[in-house]
């Protein structure tokens, strides 16, 4: 195989986790390669809605996201990014006695750990924030400082950011291999020719399962699709973003109304196409949700591959036994907001130092070493 | 009243018979053939411009005529984004503009 | 290319050639989804009918890559702009119902803690 010049770190993975190493890497003055199999956030990266929330985030996840918004705000306030990230906020719906105690609880536990958040259950104060929302809400918890973006456009402006600052991009180039040499990175193999480096941060997604397998390292993931769709552009009457059980809405600045969400019966493979089944059930959802959408036309929808993970958390580490291995992977479709905390950490990870992001509880070794989440997996019961 | 402009009889298809009928577009009575399309009915009755682009305010009107460009789109007794192009005309109907959103449309 | 540069190449979304070559002499794409992607040609309620074949077109003449190579978005699902309460369909919600035990139970037994 052909010898490429070598370089100090290179990111498997073009995404919003990849792009942000690579920005961090770059401009400390790193000499760092992205290698991508297809185009910049050509995957989950580009696919998702584009949620920048802190909202409903596990006790591990929120001081990560809590770092990134403040990012995504330098990026777009400071650096004149223009990915059409606008703050209007983050609602989650209860409807139930049940779900108000565990939504004024969590609250609560993310007030404790430094969010501003409110639990909300005066109807007047919830049909200001959300006129169009249907009655049978009881309750919500809101973030007033949450919103979202176009990702594809974000994850290209820090990928444009980290070429200014001389990062290496190699598009549709895909790594074939990790080159171990006992216990040590040596190099990276790829449809172009090898790379040689002694750091690599493999921010690949579902792909990094396999990519880690062929060297003898298991993560516990797995690859389950997840859908969205969009109507046609309607009149804007919609301005927080909104999750509702097992489906999420928000309308873009275009004014299509954006509505997705996966679940236990999405199979786990690699497609990205919509199923009728999906379309059917956003189409029935959001209309239960929100008032409005009565004459609201579904105009296409879409698929992704999330890597999943059993507690439906990141996992960012460094590989044990294998020196110069950093993971970012396991985002579950919730990862896009979260990419310049976590591209910092493996950024960090990737050149001999502590992160100074927290990123602790998100390592491997929280699962236990014999799990096998394939086969607990697959041996429930079929969900639908 | 506008009436049609059209031919009363075509020199290939023969005289243009059928039932006459009136519909409204943008508060105006217009007359048609029944089984005409709306776009066809206002084309010969002079108007041209069918909507506004949502985004930069521009004119709309027949483009493809085929029903697959959307350019034609207008709202028809309350529904939105209806292709006038290949929607016969009934009597009766109440034909709208889209300005878009900034324009003061409302989601129903 | 460059003598009719405010010509509308997606009429759906207004989108004009100079911010397609934008999107490939300053933003490096080199493909029509990235493109779509950047410029929101393609996104609009045709569903990049009219402006599909033209995109494709322009990455060609702007970068040389044959047509033949570029692939544009595939016909999905829905084919025509469709009214969400003629997709929605109420069966549907018995069936995601039964899995959000399935979610529960996935919660509970995988999350696996070390001692």
């Amino acid at each position: 195989m052909d010898s490429l010049k070598p370089y100090d770190v290179v990111v498997i993975g073009a995404g919003v986790n990849g792009c942000c190493a690579a920005y961090h890497l770059a401009r400390e003055g790193y000499k760092v390669a992205v290698v991508e199999k297809g185009i910049i956030a050509g995957e989950a990266s580009g696919r998702n809605a584009g949620g920048v929330r802190q909202n409903g985030r596990s006790r591990t996840e929120l001081p990560v996201a809590m770092n990134a918004i403040g990012q995504w705000m330098r990026f777009r306030d400071e650096f004149g990014g223009e990915f059409e990230y606008v703050q209007k906020g983050n609602l989650v719906v209860g409807y139930t006695d049940k779900q108000h105690q565990d939504m004024a609880k969590d609250a609560q536990r993310q007030r404790d750990q430094g969010l501003e958040i409110e639990h909300i259950t005066d109807k007047k104060v919830i049909r200001e924030l959300v006129p169009a929302l249907t009655d049978q809400a009881i309750c919500v918890n809101y973030v007033a400082s949450d919103g979202k973006a176009q990702p594809f456009k974000a994850t290209w402006f820090v990928a444009k950011l980290a070429k200014q600052h001389g990062a290496t991009f190699h598009t549709f180039t895909e790594v074939t291999k990790l080159v171990r040499e006992g216990d040590a990175i040596s190099g990276v193999e790829t449809t172009r020719g090898l790379i040689p480096t002694r750091s690599v941060i493999a921010a690949s997604g579902p792909w990094t399962i396999s990519l880690l397998k062929d060297i003898g390292v298991k993560l516990p993931m797995l690859v389950r699709r997840t859908q969205a769709c969009v109507t046609a552009p309607m009149p804007h009457f919609i301005d927080p973003w909104i999750t509702s059980g097992t489906i999420w809405v928000h309308q873009t600045v275009s004014g299509n109304v954006m509505i997705g969400g996966g679940g236990p019966w999405e199979p786990l493979s690699f497609t990205k196409e919509s199923s009728l089944l999906s379309l059917q059930r956003f189409s029935r959802r959001a209309q239960q949700v929100l008032s409005g959408l009565k004459t609201a036309r579904l105009l296409r929808g879409w698929g992704g591959c999330l890597d999943v993970t059993p507690d439906f958390q990141l996992i960012v580490d460094k590989i044990k036994g294998v020196e110069g291995l950093v993971v970012s992977v396991g985002t579950c479709g919730h990862g896009f907001a979260l990419g310049p905390a976590v591209g910092q950490a493996c950024a960090e990870m990737a050149t001999g130092r502590k992160p100074s992001v927290p990123v602790e509880g998100l390592s491997v070794d929280r699962f236990a070493s014999d799990m096998d989440f394939e086969t607990t997996y697959k041996a429930m019961p079929e969900p639908l | 009243m506008s009436t049609s402009k059209y031919l009363s009889e075509h020199p290939v298809l023969g005289p243009r018979t059928g039932k006459r009928i009136t519909f409204c577009f943008e508060g105006q009575s217009y007359e048609a053939l029944e089984g005409e399309t709306v776009a066809f009915a206002l084309w010969g009755a002079g108007v041209r411009v069918l909507g506004y682009d949502e985004r930069q305010g521009h004119a709309r009107g027949l483009s493809c005529g085929i029903g697959h460009c959307y350019n034609c789109r207008v709202t028809i007794d309350g529904v939105p984004d209806v292709r006038s192009c290949i929607t016969p005309v009934l009597d009766g109907m109440q034909v709208r503009s889209q300005k878009g959103p900034e324009k003061g449309g409302q989601p129903a | 290319m460059g003598h009719c540069n405010d010509c509308v190449v997606c009429r759906c979304e207004d989108v004009q050639l100079s911010e397609i070559l934008q999107a490939i002499h300053q933003d490096g794409a080199v493909s029509p989804q990235e493109v779509k992607m950047l410029t929101r040609a393609g996104k609009g309620m045709c569903g990049g009918r009219a402006c599909g074949n033209v995109v494709s077109r322009v990455v060609a003449a702007e970068t040389g890559i044959a047509v033949e190579q570029l692939v544009w978005t595939r016909s999905r699902a829905p084919v025509r702009p469709t009214l969400l309460s003629d997709v929605a369909d109420p069966s549907v919600d018995a069936i995601f119902d039964k899995s959000k035990a399935h979610v529960d139970l996935l919660s509970s037994t995988l999350h696996e803690k070390k001692s």
